[in-house]
């Protein structure tokens, strides 16, 4: 079953072509990653899908057209997550993930205790899975940029979206919060959910994705398996970079290497 | 709490002057007991002043907390957009043409429209290019012009009268104001103020940023259209009957921030009630300070509120490095 199926899109600003017409699709519990240089019109895409920028062609998430959804319909299907990393006033980590139900704010007059237990109900699991509990009286002025990382995961998975959208969400983040940050996207998946990552790092990318788009300079050169994208002509071409490919438990893995020489 | 210091600086307000009252004095002039030269002084002299207090200071602190809000800058307050400056332009040139003369009820009408246009233009300029930082430049070039136009005006004023009368106004005080004045600003004061509290959820939201706020179900040009066009009624309507009173809208909000925890929807209301609360106070020591001439109250808060601006542009700096 196919969650969201994109045909023929493309993205035009100031009559610049970003991302040139495209087509995929993503199935429930599928966690598919954007990859190519800088430049190559990932985030634009990305930002694309969550209706953030206007585009031609056709979007449908669970079979109906996306922009054909009224605005509280489509914030809680989809749920995104943006590259910036600045949230401009010290609130607390339980306000900032309670931001997460705004598209399911009750009204005052009818069925609001019902649906602030809900609420509460969800914003509670949401900071338990990213394991920022603990953390949930702390301003978000006063975390390391590992936990407010876990915390922004904690506001969008408070949405209860089936498609998940993170932009660079392992930017700056050490290795040790990639992994967690990449376990928690794979987790998610393996509840149904559906996640499309924005991904620089070719490590991470291989070894967590269940399928891969090789993006450059806004045209979709390569999609599939990390082992059939991640190729060694791929990495020349688009990457301008050689690479070790080995094996480890059964996985290929694949570490960056060095600048390709023409 | 903020309530509660409202009543009192009320009450205060409504007993000190030159006939000086005391609390039972005053609360039976307010209910119609007491002596008839009691009733005639708090009911027709210091009410509206009070009541014109709370008016001009709700509508400086809301707008000044639901700009900040939207603008994610807490050096945004009513000033910055250029709302107060075009209103006090059209104070201005109102004067300056002598309008009043035909009607008293010209003056703040103009100075609306003129608030209201400059909002109409804000609007079309964010609607092109749609970022906030957009709507900042814009707010400085038209307060520059605003400002600008005025001084033109008072550069070129025929006679000393008019001279005097435009400097008056853009000191912008409450004092020797009626209740037709009251009845004049009020509505458009409260109307402004329900726009502005009903983007509360949504200021709420918009501290994850633009992106982030939209994919939530936040509709940035129709919530960026309710502010603007609340401001531009709150504000034009008070700067109509009050003049131009700064750093209100500024200061407010800036102190109560962290006792709402930082939410930009729940800063509204108690930023109204802060900007009430102030203007109050300021018109009291105003009141209170012996001087030859009766101190404005716009250069009161401007004396207090400047160097608190400078103190915060300081510090963000510092905060950004």
């Amino acid at each position: 079953m196919n969650l969201l199926h994109v045909t023929d899109c493309s993205v035009q600003i100031g009559g610049k072509t970003l991302v040139q017409p495209l087509s995929f699709r993503l199935g429930s519990g599928e966690l598919l990653g954007l990859i190519g240089p800088n430049g190559a019109g990932k985030s634009t895409l990305i930002k694309a899908i969550a209706q953030l920028l206007p585009y031609q062609g056709a979007m449908a998430l669970r079979g109906a057209a996306i922009d054909t959804l009224t605005a509280p319909q489509r914030a809680r299907q989809l749920a995104y997550l943006s590259q910036e990393h600045s949230v401009q006033w010290p609130i607390t980590v339980q306000d900032l993930v309670r931001l997460g139900r705004h598209p399911y704010r009750g009204s005052w007059w009818r069925g609001a205790s019902q649906q602030n237990a809900a609420n509460e109900a969800a914003i509670a699991k949401a900071m338990r899975v990213t394991d920022v509990w603990a953390l949930r009286e702390r301003r978000l002025t006063e975390l390391s940029g590992g936990e407010r990382a876990r915390v922004r995961l904690a506001r969008m998975l408070a949405v209860n979206a089936p498609l998940l959208l993170a932009d660079e969400p392992v930017a700056a983040l050490d290795p040790r919060h990639q992994l967690e940050v990449m376990a928690l996207l794979r987790k998610q998946c393996q509840r149904g959910a559906s996640v499309i990552v924005v991904l620089h790092d070719l490590t991470l990318a291989s070894r967590f994705c269940d399928r891969l788009l090789l993006l450059h300079h806004g045209e979709l050169v390569a999609s599939g398996a990390p082992d059939a994208v991640l190729n060694a002509e791929n990495l020349r071409r688009v990457y301008g970079i050689e690479a070790v490919i080995g094996e480890h438990a059964q996985q290929r893995y694949l570490v960056p290497w060095r600048c390709a020489t023409d | 709490m903020l309530l509660a210091l409202l009543l009192a600086f009320s009450l205060l307000s409504l007993g000190i002057g030159a006939a000086s009252l005391d609390v039972h004095e005053v609360v039976s002039g307010l209910l119609g007991f007491g002596s008839e030269s009691q009733q005639l002084i708090i009911q027709q002299i210091r009410l509206p002043r009070v009541v014109l207090a709370w008016l001009v200071g709700a509508a400086l602190g809301a707008t000044g907390a639901a700009l900040q809000g939207l603008l994610r800058n807490p050096l945004a307050e009513p000033g910055l957009l250029g709302i107060s400056a075009s209103a006090g332009l059209g104070a201005v040139l109102a004067l300056y043409f002598g309008v009043t003369a035909l009607s008293l009820w010209l003056l703040p009408t103009v100075a609306m429209g003129f608030a209201l246009l400059a909002t109409a233009l804000l609007y079309a300029l964010t609607r092109v290019g749609s970022t906030n930082l957009t709507l900042i430049l814009a707010g400085v070039a038209l307060s520059s012009l605003a400002g600008a136009l005025t001084s033109l005006a008072l550069n070129l004023a025929p006679n000393p009268a008019d001279l005097q009368d435009i400097v008056l106004w853009l000191l912008g005080s409450i004092s020797d104001r009626s209740f037709a004045d009251v009845r004049l600003c009020a509505p458009f004061v409260v109307i402004g103020l329900a726009l502005l509290f009903s983007t509360a959820s949504a200021l709420d939201v918009l501290a994850l940023g633009e992106d982030e706020a939209q994919t939530l179900g936040v509709n940035l040009v129709h919530l960026r259209g309710v502010i603007i066009i609340g401001a531009a009624l709150a504000i034009g309507a008070t700067v109509a009957v009050s003049g131009t009173i700064g750093f209100v809208g500024l200061v407010v909000p800036h102190v109560l921030r962290r006792w709402v925890a930082y939410r930009s929807g729940q800063l509204l209301i108690s930023s109204a009630l802060g900007g009430a609360v102030l203007v109050l106070a300021a018109d009291v020591t105003v009141r209170l300070i012996d001087t030859p001439k009766e101190l404005m109250l716009g250069v009161v808060t401007a004396l207090i509120g400047a160097p608190f601006f400078l103190a915060l542009v300081l510090r963000s700096r510092r905060n950004l490095l």
